[in-house]
């Protein structure tokens, strides 16, 4: 806006006396909350954390396995299983990073951008801890599907962050 | 309401929280009231536009990108609301009648009784519609005479000569 004041102090005076704020004579909100199309509400805030709570379920829970699948001293059974889809791993990596990339965080508010990075710590420092599992034990189908279920998490988790507001 | 808790109120809008856009009015009706009153001059109309720039606001949440205040939004958007709503009456009034009838300009309509001094808002009153429009976008909003000429669909030209003449008029109903 590029407007310039009257230059004369007689109509500047009166301008500058104007108040900003003029209440209407009686309650609009009625009237207006009768018009206002309803619109599927959503709470990003709330999906985000119970998100997060579900992560970090399912990152406790897959490292107990793991820890109990490790120590387990019932006799081993020798199954055929499917060797490790060690493509398909990947290919969910990759997924994960295209969509870390394009979730620009400039375009997210300062406090939903911690919320996401702290949870995404978590979740890589899960999948870091599964591909290390894998990695000393290379066949196991037990680690590969922990592997898989955190890289899917961490999918999930980046598809609900790209669908809040942006600010 | 504090930056911070306006903020989380929008956001909260913008998912589609009603009882967040009611604080949301609560806190911005007077302003917006008050430049629909301003423009159209009429406190029956501008209760009718500040429904319509609350609703047009609530459809047009989603898309907010918080680049700029809240109140700068809708503010912004009241303004384009009673224009597109006046826009083709003031156009007319401001092409026809300053050319052909500048004289209606040059006598205010009479909005108060004789002797009762006027202040700014109710002097406005007394304008035509097309020049009161220029006078509150410019001297009030802050548009500058280009500004006004896209958003009203007159010239640059008339622009100045009503607004012009609104000082003068408005000048002499002060001082009376």
């Amino acid at each position: 806006m590029t407007g310039q004041r009257p230059d004369d102090e007689f109509l500047r005076s009166h301008i500058s006396d104007l108040p900003e704020s003029i209440d209407p004579g009686r309650d609009l909100w009625p009237q207006i909350e009768g018009r206002l199309k309803p619109r599927a509400r959503v709470r990003p805030w709330r999906t985000l954390y119970q998100l997060a709570a579900a992560i970090a379920l399912v990152v406790i829970s897959s490292a107990v396995t793991w820890f109990l699948a490790r120590r387990s001293v019932a006799p081993v059974v020798v199954v055929a299983t499917a060797p490790v889809d060690r493509a398909g791993l990947a290919r969910l990596a990759r997924a994960g990073d295209v969509m870390e990339e394009g979730l620009s965080s400039s375009y997210l508010a300062p406090e939903t951008r911690a919320v996401l990075a702290r949870n995404l710590v978590v979740i890589d420092s899960a999948i870091a801890e599964c591909q290390r599992a894998l990695d000393a034990d290379p066949g196991s189908p037990v680690l590969a599907g922990l592997l898989r279920a955190a890289h899917r998490q961490r999918v999930e988790f980046l598809q609900q962050a790209a669908r809040l507001p942006r600010s | 309401m504090d930056p911070d808790a306006l903020t989380l109120e929008v956001r909260r809008a913008q998912a589609g929280d009603a009882d967040a856009f009611a604080a949301l009015y609560r806190a911005h009706v007077g302003r917006v009231h008050a430049v629909c009153l301003r423009l159209e001059g009429d406190s029956a109309a501008a209760e009718e536009r500040t429904q319509d720039v609350f609703v047009r606001a609530w459809d047009r949440l989603p898309s907010f990108r918080h680049e700029s205040a809240f109140g700068t939004w809708l503010h912004r958007l009241a303004v384009n609301v009673v224009l597109a709503h006046r826009r083709a009456e003031w156009r007319r009034d401001l092409r026809v009648k300053v050319v052909e009838e500048p004289e209606l300009y040059e006598a205010p309509r009479s909005a108060t009784d004789p002797g009762t001094k006027l202040d700014l808002d109710a002097a406005m009153v007394t304008l035509p519609p097309g020049a009161r429009a220029v006078f509150v976008l410019h001297d009030i909003e802050g548009y500058g005479h280009a500004e006004i000429a896209e958003m009203t669909g007159i010239a640059v030209g008339t622009s100045k000569a009503q607004l012009f003449r609104a000082r003068r008029l408005l000048r002499k109903a002060l001082e009376r």
